[in-house]
């Protein structure tokens, strides 16, 4: 199956060092639903530029701190 | 599972037993004779309106047993789901607009009323139903990139 987004991130890892943050408080902070936050972590969903600077501002650090994207080859 | 994601299983399983209901009934109406003799108004009528029905009774329903469970204080829908929404309904006007052309070019034809409308209300519903289908894939594995 072709996995709908290429774009990775690191906010599962960054919710447990951030006071082990759950899914339903970075979904309440960012004013989204909890189902759209465990599709992003699973690679389900690539959010809106303006919704991953908002999830990257929960934790306090830059889009690509918490936000991949593969090198073309 | 979100709001907007169960509400989208909720029209697909109506929409589907809507679709099966009516043919059942229109096949077993018929009993052998031309399906066009068969009196199909009133049976189509009460689809619609059964289906209608029953749609807004389970999506409420659905919606109250989910929040007592839960205590779910979540928005009932953000981005994504206004992605998948328009997603679902691009994809499910398609077979709309196919139905509407094949009506069109019916009526055009003389063919009688029976055929045009039952080409019209399965139009309807395979679009509502592969609107369902594109909606639940996406929720389950993400929205197509193109």
């Amino acid at each position: 199956m072709v996995k709908p987004t290429l774009v990775t991130n690191r906010i599962r890892a960054l919710r447990f060092t951030h006071g082990e943050m759950t899914q339903a408080d970075l979904a309440a902070r960012v004013g989204v639903t909890r189902q759209t936050v465990i599709a992003i972590e699973q690679g389900r969903y690539s959010p809106s530029l303006e919704m991953a600077f908002q999830i990257a501002r929960v934790f306090g650090l830059g889009l690509d701190d918490v936000f991949g994207y593969p090198e073309e080859n | 599972m979100g709001y907007e994601e169960r509400n989208a299983w909720v029209a697909l399983v109506v929409g589907v037993g809507a679709l099966v209901g009516y043919v059942v009934a229109l096949v077993s109406r018929a009993d052998g004779a031309p399906m066009t003799e068969v009196d199909y108004q009133p049976l189509l009528i009460a689809t619609v309106v059964i289906g209608v029905a029953v749609m807004i009774v389970a999506t409420v329903a659905s919606t109250i047993l989910a929040r007592i469970a839960t205590g779910d204080a979540e928005p009932r829908g953000d981005q994504r789901d206004r992605e998948i929404a328009r997603f679902g309904e691009r994809v499910g006007h398609a077979f709309l607009v196919v139905g509407a052309l094949a009506a069109m070019l019916m009526a055009m034809a003389e063919w009688d009323f029976f055929w045009i409308a039952n080409v019209l209300f399965a139009a309807f519903a395979v679009s509502a139903m592969v609107e369902g289908v594109a909606k639940v894939s996406a929720y389950r594995w993400g929205l197509p990139q193109w």
